[in-house]
């Protein structure tokens, strides 16, 4: 292979990065014991994610505590096994259940396979010890899984073990519906008011998040679940909602699908606003009807009584000319042109011709 | 990352930068590609690998993931941007099928066609199988021209790409190839396809369209005396002494069918 090729940069956390080990692990070991199916029945991959996140957003140096590691065959302990945090994590292995017997086989097979790696740590506990060990333990996230049945126990265990550690973080897998779970029943019982727990279900931090059954049971006044599930909240908040998402297609389908003048044709209402419109319309037309009668008869008006002539390259005198043509103005005008035109020929004419050339003499001397 | 033993069946890959508006149009035309793929018994992933976008696309991405990961969506996130070589090489080296379509961010599959190009490479053992692009400018939904619709020819070598990075590869003759060239920033399509048939690997045309592909109003600033340059380049690397016209190709003339057959 071309060494150009080779990815030097390592991918950040997503679904398919954390859940690719656990995938492998499966292909590999094939856990026998564990949940029917494939690796996604035994740990949903989405939930697999979050622990990661959860593990990477909790300040210090988290242990993963993995009671979960019967019903999942091992695939939970992965999670911490190739965090990058180098996280340690133990296995609660019960010697009485075969279930968690070979899924402690098959995580050793594993990790023998793998040499030197995974990153971290992986050491089996028994859960007779597990109480003793926790209560010296900081950074303890405990990983439980609800789907073994005894929804009851599981609650008395989450109790107890938050009792030898009032700081760890218990984080419950296989959480099912409100009202059909037992275990969610279970686990608001053990976190009544007043009892300095509290129980959260991580679907709740978005709505992208419905597919994930895994719950958090920590102290009230843990000092950082608060901001690890706003920060988790947050990276999963962007700028759509489902609702208006889903309000656009619609919009946008209906639109395509030009329904509106039918509509409109079809409705009670239509038939009145119609009629009103094209009333308007109508008024509007025989306004400019009449505007228009109106002005060419202002036009004829003016100029019947004078000759037609290019009105667009008369001159101003000519125009005021024609103006005043049928006044008493033109009418005196008319009346002295012909008086003129008569007494050219005789002496008074003669004497009027001779007086204007001596007068335009001596203006022109004067200048 | 480990590699995986390559399984049977198809990766699509959709390398995205800054793409976030046009996301929801490739991965739904990818997943519902996949939904075709797996109807025919093939299996399938969509794997869309994010290069370090700032615009939205890495919270919309990982909302996705988490609705969609059980239908097949895979995301990767680099904290730094590569170039799109780099990011193809990634594809090839993550994938877990041997079968990879790429699809840009802002392009989208037509479904039902996938499957056509799968068998085409299995049948014929092509190294690339690609087929017509119907154009669209941003929005529209008719095409007005269409592109990558000519088989490869030895007039590739005289300059000039016509045919687009959207098709389905035989990822194990991608890596045996080497992969993309990762120190070119563009024409690393063109580069490929001189490659590829220089060294005797088969790119198959298929007379079918694989999907859409639609113009934007703007894009990447490409110096054009900087393409120019590099197009030099390669036509000195593949072409130096003006000969491969006359040279013997195995990808000349290559158009297959799956129901047909060579044509």
């Amino acid at each position: 292979m071309n060494s150009t090729m080779t990815e030097r940069r390592r991918p950040l956390p997503s679904i398919a990065t954390v859940y690719r080990p656990i995938e492998e692990y499966w292909e590999q070991s094939r856990p026998v014991g564990s949940l029917d199916g494939g690796p996604t029945e035994a740990l949903n991959p989405l939930d697999a994610f979050l622990v990661h996140r959860l593990l990477e957003l909790v300040p210090g140096h988290p242990v993963l505590i993995d009671a979960a590691n019967a019903l999942t065959g091992g695939a939970s302990s992965l999670i911490g096994m190739h965090h990058p945090r180098a996280v340690d994590v133990w296995a609660v292995v019960d010697a009485e259940s075969l279930p968690s017997r070979r899924s402690l086989e098959s995580l050793q097979r594993y990790s023998g396979r793998r040499g030197a790696t995974p990153s971290s740590s992986f050491r089996p506990v028994d859960r007779s010890d597990l109480l003793d060990d926790l209560a010296g333990q900081a950074g303890a996230i405990v990983l439980a899984d609800a789907r073994g049945g005894d929804a009851a126990g599981l609650a008395v265990d989450i109790g107890r073990w938050l009792d030898a550690r009032p700081d760890a973080l218990v984080l419950v897998l296989g959480l099912g519906r409100v009202g059909n779970c037992p275990a969610v029943s279970s686990m608001m019982s053990l976190c009544l008011p007043g009892s300095g727990r509290r129980f959260r279900l991580l679907r709740e931090l978005s709505e992208v998040l419905m597919g994930s059954s895994l719950g958090m049971v920590a102290g009230d006044d843990h000092p950082d679940v608060d901001v690890a599930l706003m920060r988790l909240e947050q990276l999963y908040t962007g700028n759509y909602r489902y609702l208006d998402l889903l309000w656009r297609a619609n919009h946008a389908a209906l639109r395509e699908a030009r329904i509106d003048a039918d509509v409109l044709r079809g409705h009670l209402t239509f038939g009145a606003i119609s009629e009103e419109i094209e009333g308007l319309k109508c008024a509007v037309r025989e306004a400019n009807e009449r505007a228009e009668r109106a002005e060419r008869a202002t036009r004829a008006n003016w100029t019947s009584s004078a000759p037609v002539e290019a009105t667009a390259s008369a001159s101003p005198l000519t125009r005021l000319r024609r103006r005043l043509s049928p006044t008493p103005v033109g009418s005196a005008w008319r009346l002295a042109k012909h008086a003129r035109v008569k007494l050219a020929p005789t002496p008074v004419g003669r004497a009027y011709r001779l007086s204007k050339r001596v007068a335009l003499a001596c203006v022109a001397r004067g200048r | 990352m480990e590699a995986m033993r390559a399984k049977a069946g198809v990766t699509i890959a959709i390398p995205n930068w800054n793409h976030e508006v046009f996301l929801p149009r490739s991965i739904g035309s990818a997943l519902r590609a996949l939904e075709f793929l797996r109807a025919e018994g093939w299996a399938g992933e969509v794997l869309v690998i994010d290069e370090a976008s700032r615009d939205g696309s890495s919270t919309l991405l990982r909302q996705l993931e988490a609705l969609y990961f059980k239908d097949g969506l895979r995301c990767l996130s680099f904290g730094s941007t590569e170039n799109i070589a780099t990011t193809r090489n990634a594809a090839a080296e993550h994938a877990r099928y041997r079968y990879l379509a790429f699809v840009d961010a802002d392009n989208e599959l037509i479904p039902e066609n996938l499957s056509l190009f799968v068998r085409t490479l299995e049948q014929t053992r092509a190294a690339v199988a690609y087929g017509n692009l119907l154009l669209r400018s941003t929005t529209a939904d008719y095409a007005h021209f269409m592109h990558s619709c000519e088989v490869i020819q030895k007039r590739l070598f005289r300059g000039g790409n016509y045919v687009d990075m959207c098709s389905v590869w035989d990822r194990f003759q991608l890596l045996d190839s080497g992969g993309f060239d990762s120190s070119l920033s563009f024409l690393e399509d063109f580069e490929m396809w001189l490659h590829l048939a220089t060294n005797g690997r088969k790119i198959v045309f298929v007379p079918a369209i694989l999907g859409y592909y639609y113009l934007l109003p703007t894009s990447s600033s490409t110096d054009r005396s900087r393409q120019d340059a590099v197009e030099s380049r390669l036509l000195r690397v593949f072409n130096q002494a003006k000969v491969r016209e006359l040279l013997p190709l195995n990808t000349h003339h290559l158009r297959y069918h799956p129901e047909l057959g060579y044509v």
